[in-house]
This record gives structure tokens, sequence and C-alpha cells, in this order.
């Protein structure tokens, strides 16, 4: 697989705020990379960076090999999707594809294609101050499908969509990818990458935190618990404990277990001859191990009551 | 060149696809066609011209076909407003980062941006002179404009005519130049707007309340009242005191330096 | 402060100061309006030396700058109102305050005062300014016998330009709520009030006397007569009923806006 997007040691500053610091990294072809890291930790200055956008103070950024702005059809390159709501209110939606489709050289069928492809035919004569945020955001990935491009670069493409369109997306990611695309999704939700993403690209305050494939982040992760519903809750906790694991009693009958894997529990308690009315295994989700890794570099936490040492 | 249709497609897409344009289209040409008519219907020569009784030295030097193309001064706001929205409006709304990521050429996009936004004042402005000048022909006629005082029949085909109704189009047209660069300069619409009218509009009226000396030299070299001179058809004691194209001149050079700063800024500022 | 207007106002005056844009046309009203009566008043020029020779109204003529200014005037009374409409801030305010009539009558009273008060004070710059360089140009007794702010004719042309600027932001302020375009806006009002001036102004070839006296009579423009102090051949209208006619358009334009501001949808 190429590296089709690279970044190496991007960094810019606005003022005194330090956005990006000293980024390198490479987004694959044929896989689904995740850009993920909390709100104000530099995602879409980094994606203006590699856009030709913002002028970083040190690193390049270089898709297929060249900087940006030396592209000359840039659209049948990159596909984008900055932002939403980056729409004229007055101009239909039509024209506003159409007008990308000629700064191009992309015949208009394809206009009608990918709306198509989006769904919004419908609306293609509509003006686009009339839109929902979801139509905006399908609007906006029409736009960045244009060029039937190698490579795509989408800013949370998943906020405002219902939850159909949050399924349909997720497969249509997996789609392009598939396909041998490069797909780069930033997001500051986890959640949102859990079934989409193969790699992850995670950031916080600007700094590189993971560059990493989902299954060996999910494998550094602390192990899930395990959830025990049995009527010999303390034969069951003592047995457990033995074993190594650490019990948490969480109601008269339920039990939480840590450190063993649920087939271990099952078997124990089986030995024992003690019968289990429930057995659930939590795995570690993508969410928690990256909430762990994030933990320190949240820029803007709300406050949170009752915690020791007062809330940031 | 490839990269120029590109840009000049899509850039005139971008233009004809928002209803602001058709509208401020037509509030050129009717403005520009109403104050024409106002005037005309107005003016006669019964010496309400600065001390003028027929027949006497210094009369029947009315210039008829300025009068007739007075019209611009109200038009010219449609062409401010049309051009500098024409570029603040994009960065109201966000889509300047979409423009410079489908063409990241950035001077070409202002060029072909100028281009289009020119040619249509250009076009509308051209339209809209000729038919000031034609619709107010008979009304000033009705007004006592005829040979027999000392004005003779004035058609499209006589040169000075000719020339002050399409010096007309071109000063809307620096006018608009002048605005798109101002906006892409100050990248917001209502500072935008006010700076170019201020531009155009303050010299004029500071005019009027200077005396001989100071105000011939505000004339000169101020864009609204040196470009409109292309109109001049009549020597007056009254009219601005710079040649007919040299008055363009002295527009088109506010509009250049606007133009320069402007490419410079959208090509080095973060977008 | 729990009553709804003034809460209002409240937050229209938090709005008015902490936006850059809005803040800082206060300060180019003062800017613009003090320095080109400077630069007016260092040109101009008489030769008149006998008593009753010239008649030049010399205290017009050192508030000449507001002719200037009330571009800046214009801008501040019609960003007040339709920034908030390109920035969807609108729907904010009126969720927030959903007395459309109070948000107006807060934002009239916001644009007045601080237009009021900054035009006084540029008038009142203005003037003093403008004296000694205009005395340098030739301005002096016995002809032009120095004005005095004491007198009510002085007095009254330099508080009326204050007033005038207020009237003419809160015009714009009324056109920028019924257009909801700053772009818009801004271009109706210089047509309706700048080119008048220009093609109505005494002695313009472009129009005749007399139907130029009647556009300075009944136009917006007409606010200006508050600054004469001299009766003059080509004198259109007295000062306070200027102003009156001003002030009639303003009153007109924002009734209109209040009641369009409580039919429409909060766009």
């Amino acid at each position: 697989m190429d590296a089709l997007i690279e970044a190496r040691g991007l960094s810019k500053r606005f003022g005194r705020t330090i956005a990006v610091d000293d980024l390198t990294f490479s987004v694959r072809s044929g896989q689904v990379t995740g850009f993920v890291g909390p709100n104000g930790a530099g995602k879409s200055t980094t994606m203006r960076m590699i856009l030709g956008l913002d002028a970083p103070d040190h690193g390049t950024a270089l898709v297929n090999g060249r900087p940006y702005r030396s592209l000359r059809t840039p659209l049948r390159q990159v596909g984008t999707l900055l932002d939403a709501m980056a729409l004229h209110p007055g101009r239909r939606a039509y024209h506003h594809l159409l007008w990308l489709a000629q700064s191009n050289d992309l015949p208009a069928r394809r206009v009608t294609e990918v709306l198509d492809t989006v769904g919004l035919t419908p609306v293609a004569q509509r003006r686009a101050g009339g839109f929902s945020l979801g139509m905006r955001q399908r609007l906006g990935i029409a736009a960045a499908l244009l060029g039937d491009p190698p490579i795509l670069m989408l800013d949370e493409p998943v906020n405002g969509l219902d939850p159909e369109g949050v399924v349909w997306i997720r497969g249509f990611l997996r789609g392009l990818a598939a396909e041998g695309r490069a797909v780069f999704v930033a997001s500051h939700l986890m959640s949102e990458l859990e079934d989409t993403a193969d790699h992850l690209v995670i950031i916080g305050r600007g700094r590189l935190i993971a560059d990493t494939s989902v299954t060996d982040l999910l494998g550094s992760a602390s192990n899930g618990s395990v959830t025990v519903r049995t009527p010999h809750r303390s034969e069951i906790m003592t047995v457990l404990a033995a074993a190594g694991g650490v019990v948490t009693s969480t109601g008269s009958e339920t039990l939480t277990v840590t450190g063993l894997a649920a087939e271990r529990v099952a078997q124990l308690a089986a030995d024992r001859g003690l019968p289990l009315y429930e057995l659930t295994p939590h795995r570690a989700s993508l969410e928690d191990a990256y909430l762990q890794l994030t933990r320190d570099e949240v820029e803007f936490a709300a406050g949170r009551r009752g915690e020791n040492g007062a809330g940031r | 060149m490839a990269v120029a249709s590109r840009v000049l497609r899509a850039e005139w897409t971008k233009l004809r696809s928002v209803p602001g344009t058709a509208v401020a289209v037509a509030a050129l040409m009717g403005l520009t066609v109403l104050l024409s008519y106002a005037v005309a219907a107005s003016i006669d020569t019964s010496g309400s011209g600065p001390g003028c009784t027929p027949g006497a030295p210094g009369c029947g030097d009315e210039d008829v076909v300025l009068n007739a193309l007075s019209g611009v001064v109200l038009g010219q706001i449609a062409v401010v407003a049309l051009a500098v929205l024409a570029i603040t409006g994009e960065y109201a709304t966000g889509t300047t980062r979409l423009t410079f990521t489908a063409m990241p050429r950035r001077a070409a996009v202002l060029a072909g941006k100028a281009v289009v936004v020119a040619g249509l004042c250009l076009l509308a402005g051209l339209v809209a002179s000729v038919a000031a000048f034609v619709i107010a022909q008979p009304i000033l006629h009705g007004n006592g404009f005829v040979p027999a005082q000392g004005y003779p029949v004035v058609s499209l085909t006589d040169e000075p005519v000719a020339r002050a109704v399409g010096g007309t189009a071109l000063y809307m047209a620096l006018v608009a130049l002048l605005s798109l660069g101002t906006g892409a300069i100050m990248r917001h619409t209502g500072a935008a707007i006010t700076t170019v009218l201020g531009l155009l509009f303050a010299p004029f009226v500071a005019a009027l309340l200077l005396p001989e000396h100071a105000r011939e030299l505000v004339q000169k070299y101020s864009p609204m009242t040196a470009g409109l001179a292309i109109q001049r058809t009549v020597e007056r004691v009254d009219s601005v005191p710079i040649g007919v194209w040299a008055g363009l001149g002295v527009l088109a050079a506010y509009a250049a330096v606007a133009l320069a700063g402007a490419f410079v800024v959208i090509v080095r500022r973060d977008a | 402060m729990r009553a709804g207007p003034a809460r209002a106002m409240r937050a229209e005056w938090t709005k008015f100061w902490s936006a850059r844009g809005t803040r800082w046309t206060a300060f180019l009203l003062l800017f613009v309006t003090v320095g080109m009566t400077a630069l007016l008043a260092s040109a101009s020029h008489t030769d008149a030396t006998q008593a009753g020779q010239g008649d030049d109204d010399v205290v017009a003529n050192s508030l000449s700058g507001v002719r200037i200014g009330l571009l800046v005037a214009i801008t501040l009374g019609v960003l007040i109102a339709t920034s908030e409409y390109t920035t969807g801030l609108i729907r904010t305010t009126f969720a927030a305050i959903p007395a459309r009539w109070t948000v107006l009558l807060a934002k009239v009273a916001v644009v007045g005062v601080v237009t009021a008060v900054v035009g006084l004070v540029a008038s009142l710059v203005s003037f003093l300014v403008a004296q000694p360089v205009i005395q340098r140009n030739g301005y002096v007794a016995p002809a032009y016998p120095p004005p005095s702010l004491a007198t009510e004719p002085v007095l009254r042309a330099v508080i009326g330009s204050g007033l005038f600027l207020a009237a003419l932001a809160l015009l714009s302020l009324g056109v920028g709520v019924i257009l909801r375009s700053t772009a818009a806006a801004i271009t109706t009002l210089v047509a309706v009030t700048f080119v008048p001036l220009i093609i109505a102004e005494p002695g313009s070839p472009l129009l005749p006397a007399e139907v130029g006296l009647w556009v300075r009579r009944l136009g917006p423009m007409a606010g200006l007569a508050i600054q004469q102090t001299r009766e003059r051949p080509d004198t259109a209208i007295g000062p306070w009923a200027g102003l009156a006619v001003l002030c009639a358009y303003a009153v007109v334009v924002l009734l209109v806006a209040g009641w369009l501001l409580n039919r429409r949808d909060a766009a």
C-alpha cells in the first residue's frame, strides 16, 4: 500500500496558541484511517495545511508525493469535506456542484451522478439555504466524490446525519476503502469510527499521541470486565478472587469481575458446581482505549463535580 | 490555456447562480436609466444653468450627452455592491476554502473572478448607457435642446457620443475592479462597500465645499470625478480639468492598486 | 434589572461594545468627521475683507466633515441590524428575548445614544479644530467675525450635527432590519442620501435650481440644514424643520421595520 498523504513535522501556531506541534504521519490506500482527537486538538488545522489552505510554520504535507497547491486538477486526486455549512444560501445544490465540476474539467453528468449517490436528487434544484444539516452534509460528501478521487479527506462526516445516514456512511466509507482508495476521516468521537476505521492517528493538543492500527490499540488497552449474576455470590467471590480476579459487588446477586476472561470465570464456577444465571463479557471498546490515552490531553473538559482535587 | 477556461467557467457559474447578481444587474440598469431620465426631464434651455440667457455668449453649452448619461452616478452603487459581494460573499459563507481547494492557483481564481465580474458590469453598463442615451434624446428635444438653440442632433454613431457611451460602460467595469480588489483585501462586506463608496463619493462632496484651486486638484485625482470625465463632450468652465481618457486612467490606477493589493493578500494569507 | 426593556438594552449595549466591527465604527465616526473637517478647513479660502462681503456659512463649513462622516453613521446603523442575520445570532437573540419590539427598541436606544454622543463630540471637536485653521485662511473680522459657541445659532448647529448623525444612524438601522442584508442596506441608503446630496447641491449642473431645491427640502439630507447659520439665496429649509424631515423618515422606516420584524420568521 502506498502512502498517499504524508505529513512530516507539521507545526502551526496562531498567536500564542500552538495548534499543531511537529506532527508526522501517513495515510495509506486501501484502508480507512481515523484521525481522532478531542475538540481543539488540531485536526481541522492539520487538514487545512494538507490542503494548502493554511501555511504551516514548519514541516511539509504531501499528497501523492506533491504539495497540494501544485496539483492541476486536485479534485480528481483528493475529495474533501471540511465544512458542510460552507454554502451560499441562495445557490441551488446543483449549481453548487456544477461550478466545482467545471473548475476541474469534470463533465456535468458527474453532478447528477454524485447527487444520486448521496440521495439528494429530489432536492437538486432547491436553494442550499433551505437544507437541513444532514442534507448539507450529504451535499458536502457529494462534492468530495465529484472527481472520483483515490483519496478522500472528510472532517466529521457523520455530524448531523440521522441513524440511517450514519449506517449508510459507515458502509460507504468501508466500500471506498475496499476499492483501494485512501480514506482519511477526522472525528472527535471514537465511537463513530469503531466499526469503520482500520488505522488510527490520535492527536491531542496538537501532538501525535498514537499512530496505530485498531487491533493493536484494542489489544494494548486493559481488558474488559465480566458481569456475573448468581445466587451464590459470596462463594463465587471467593473463588474468583483466589484465581486472581478483582471482584466488585454491584447488586444482591450481581458481581463485576476484572482480570479474568469470561471463559475462565465460567470454568471456575462450573468446577465448583455453582450455577451462573448471567455471564456477560464487556470487551474493552475503542472508546475506552481512546479515553485512557487522551485523558491527559483534553483541552476543554467540563468541570466534574465531586471529584477529588477539583475538576478542571 | 486550460486553467483559464476552467476558472472562467467556474467563476461565471458561481456568479450567475446567485440571485443577488440578477438583482444587482437590474438595479444597475434601472437606476442609471432612471436618473438619466429624471435629469433629462428637468433641464431645459431657459437659462436654468448657471446664469444663462439664450443667445448670450457661454449659453448653448449644456453638455447634453453628459447629462443624458448622468445616471451612472446612481447605477454605480449597484456595481459596487455586486463586485464586493462577489468576493466577500465567499468569505462570509466559508466558501473561500472550497474555492481554493478546487482551484489552488489562487491568482488565477482572482483573475478569473475579475474578468467575469468586470465583464458583466461592462456589458450591463453598455446596455444601460445606450438605453439612457436613447431614452433621453426625445425628452431633451422636447425641452428645447434643438439645432435652432445651438444644439445639433447627436447620435450614437458620432465619435464623441460613442466615446462617452462606451466610456461610461468602461467606467462601470473599472469601478467593479476597484470594488473587487477592495473586497478581497478587507474580506468584510460592510467595510468594503463603505470604503469604496466613500472613496467614490466623499471627494465629490468635499470638492463641492472647496475653493477653486483645491477643488480642481481633488477632482483631477479622485476616482469618480476623474473617471466621469470620459462622458464629457463640451468644454465648460466647470468641467473637470483633465483629459477624457486621462481621467479614466486615474480611475484605472486606483483599480490597479486595489487589485495588486488583493493579489498579494489572497496568495499569501491563510484562506 | 428585571424589566424587559432594561435587560434588552443591557444585552444590546454589551453586544455593541464586544464586537470589534461595531466598536470600531464608533471610533471611525469620530476620526473621519474631525479629520475631514480639518482637511476641508485647511483648503478653504476667502478674499472677503469688508463687513457683509462674503456669504460663506463659516459655522456650517466648520462642521463639513459631517457630510463624509455620515457614511460611517450609515454603516454603523446598518451593521447593528444586519450582522446578527449574517451570523445567525438573531435566532439566539429572539430566543433570549422573544418580544421583538423590545429588541428593536433596545437597538434603537443603543444606536441612538452612541451616535448622538460620538456625533456630538465629533462636531464639537471639528468646530474647535476648524476655527484657528480658517482664520489663518482669511476668515477674520470684519467680513467674518469669529463665531462663538456661546451663541444660540452656533450651539444649535454643533449639537444639531450630533443629532443629525444619530437620526441618520437610526434610519439606517431601520433599513437594515427591513432588508436584512448589509450590502443591500448600505447601497440603498447611499443611493437615497448621498446621491441627492451631490446632484441636488446648489450650483450643480445636473438639476435645475427648482428641482434641486425640492430635493434638499424633502429628502433625508434636509437634516443637514441644522448646520445652517445664515440665510442664503439657495437655502431650502429651516434648520429645525430640516432635521424634523430626517427624523420623520427615520420614524416611519423604524415603524415599518418593527412591524416586519414581528411578522417575519427570524430568518
